[in-house]
């Protein structure tokens, strides 16, 4: 059986934990440089501000009434590794799905439920963090009960045992179809207008029909509705909250940079096949459970500007890969690694993208990464690739100066964003 | 965080051991053995493991642990915090009479030491200060209890 735990509105609730100000006030986080909403709180979300909102758009009369943060991913990335070495106490195995969710084993626990029930109060108590959680005979259950919860419990901080919902093929049919993880809006349509409107309608269709009509993918999702897991199912979240790639290493690795930059290589190229560009980055390496290594960090860092550079990525990749193992040299464990994923997050279409008087897509860089993608599509993925560029023996200075001033490259202009109160002597929070 | 919860946390949490993720400093005990002449005597009983750390000591669960920064204007000086000491601060204790406490109050984050008088919470400062005598229709908001404070003496 699997959980699915995942912070409510996390971005939000991350300021929120530093900031009692933000608390049950309408609260926006902002991305790419300022740009567009990213986080929105369930109060904002009732002013009528959806997500990918350009923060221009909105007019003055609400934007009044709202408290608007610039993403702070430093802080994001400390408090989601907290709440990883929380889960990884209490679960045999944990599956780092993103930022803000995590995917863990339930198989051997007595009571999954109370076990999922106490995750989530630690969390809550240790972190600060509200947060849902859905249990599921495979991981699409899972997800399924995870919104399930999410509904019941109106996100309420204080919601205890509401927050945790153990799915079932029979419980299911409040879960629009659209909701099903791994159910595109297109599918969604084009099953609505064959009845099919709850997660329960769909796992009732006859096999082959959705085989037929819809393809093996979606005939794998509702198997998964049925609760037969699929092992091998594609993590990867139809939406356009984030491309990760991560994979468990084949044997334990001492230098996983190479590895880290193969996945920032895919990672980008799924990026640029899209249409879109990141704003931020974000990395994480894990010890060996099985070696009773429980070592898991995560980093995180923003982009001036959104990019679709790979070479930029790579630089960051470098940069924070660098960072997570000198903390990991200090320690007695984790010198090898079991797996390791790269996350491009705070995403937007490459074409929407708004320059400012300092900051610009690097025109020359973005072509030559669509003749790069057009050779590796034609001879096959790792053709070619970037060596010396991205590569640069010493590791990339990431203050290194792209445009005007040092360090312009890596401090994007932003407006309210919040002190790195656990990653920096000189933000510590002050107590009076 | 009312009364009854204070008279209900008599059992300590549960704490989790230090995770892997968080940086160690270590120490070691014997800066440098003998290279030559004699073995040293000590060296019988000294092993990898003899090591003293620092975060081991001041940070018992990580996951739950902050750093914060003592700015209160001298006001909890009797109790040994004086300004700019970095307070450890950990979450995942209760918080019980006696403990120096950060808690949100009139929408700050403000260190005091936790106390009950006549049934009623109160929020010490030094001598002179005024103590909060908390209503008791009010919710104290307790955003943890600080294990550890520690003043720079250079």
């Amino acid at each position: 059986m699997f959980g699915l735990i995942d912070g409510n509105t996390f971005y939000v609730s991350c300021e929120r934990v530093f900031d009692p100000k933000l608390r049950g006030v309408p609260v926006v986080v902002l991305g790419n440089g300022d740009g567009c909403c990213i986080a929105l709180s369930p109060e904002a979300k009732r002013l009528g501000l959806k997500i990918g909102t350009p923060i221009f758009q909105v007019p003055d009369a609400i934007r009044k009434q709202v408290h608007v943060r610039s993403a702070n991913f430093a802080l994001y990335g400390d408090l989601s590794a907290r709440i990883v070495s929380i889960l990884r106490d209490l679960f045999p195995r944990v599956e780092v799905y993103s930022i803000d969710e995590n995917f863990v084993d339930l198989d051997g626990l007595k009571d999954p439920f109370a076990t999922c029930l106490e995750a989530r109060e630690r969390i809550l108590r240790w972190v600060g963090i509200p947060s849902c959680a859905g249990l599921g005979a495979s991981r699409t259950l899972a997800k399924a009960g995870n919104k399930l919860a999410k509904d019941q419990s109106k996100r309420a901080v204080n919601a205890g045992a509401r927050a945790v919902f153990h799915a079932t093929p029979d419980n299911i049919d409040a879960l629009a179809v659209e909701d099903v993880w791994g159910v595109g809006r297109k599918y969604a349509a084009r099953l609505n207008k064959e009845g099919v409107q709850t997660a329960a309608d769909l796992a009732a269709l006859p096999t082959d029909h959705v085989r037929s009509r819809y393809g093996v993918v979606l005939a794998r999702t509702q198997t998964e509705l049925r609760g037969i897991p699929c092992g091998d199912l594609e993590l990867e979240e139809p939406d356009r909250k984030q491309i990760v790639v991560s994979r468990t290493f084949g044997r334990d690795v001492g230098d996983p940079m190479e590895a880290l930059a193969i996945f920032a290589t895919v990672a980008c190229e799924k990026l640029r096949k899209r249409g879109l560009a990141a704003g931020a980055l974000w990395v994480w390496l894990d010890g060996n459970p099985f070696k009773g290594d429980t070592f898991h960090a995560s980093r995180a860092v923003p982009f001036p500007f959104p990019t679709q550079d790979t070479a930029e990525v790579l630089r960051a990749v470098r940069f924070l890969g660098k960072a997570i193992r000198t903390q990991a040299a200090r320690g007695r464990r984790a010198q090898a690694y079991k797996r390791g994923g790269v996350g491009l997050t705070d995403l937007v279409r490459a074409d929407k993208r708004q320059t400012d008087l300092f900051f610009g897509p690097d025109e020359r860089a973005e072509r030559g990464m669509a003749v790069l993608d057009r050779i590796n599509a034609k001879w096959g993925r790792g053709t070619v690739g970037l060596g010396a560029a991205g590569w640069r023996v010493g590791g990339a200075k990431p203050r290194e100066a792209r445009i005007g001033s040092s360090d312009a490259q890596w401090r994007p202009t932003l407006q309210a964003l919040s002190p790195s109160y656990t990653t920096k002597w000189s933000e510590l929070l002050r107590v009076r | 965080m009312n009364l009854n919860s204070l008279a209900m946390t008599r059992n300590p949490p549960t704490l989790i051991g230090p995770i892997g993720a968080w940086t160690r400093q270590e120490l070691p005990m014997l800066a440098a053995l003998a290279a030559c002449g004699f073995p040293s005597p000590a060296e019988d009983f000294f092993r990898e493991d003899d090591r003293l750390d620092l975060n081991d000591k001041l940070i018992a669960n990580p996951a739950a642990t902050f750093l914060m920064r003592a700015d209160c204007g001298g006001s909890m000086i009797d109790y040994g915090i004086h300004d700019g000491d970095l307070l450890v601060v950990d979450r995942s204790i209760n918080a019980r009479p006696g403990h120096t406490v950060v808690v949100l109050w009139e929408g700050g984050f403000t260190v005091k030491k936790l106390y009950v008088r006549d049934q009623r919470i109160v929020l010490a400062a030094s001598a002179g200060i005024a103590p909060i005598r908390v209503p008791e229709d009010v919710e104290v908001d307790v955003w943890g209890v600080v294990r550890w404070s520690l003043t720079c003496h250079v």
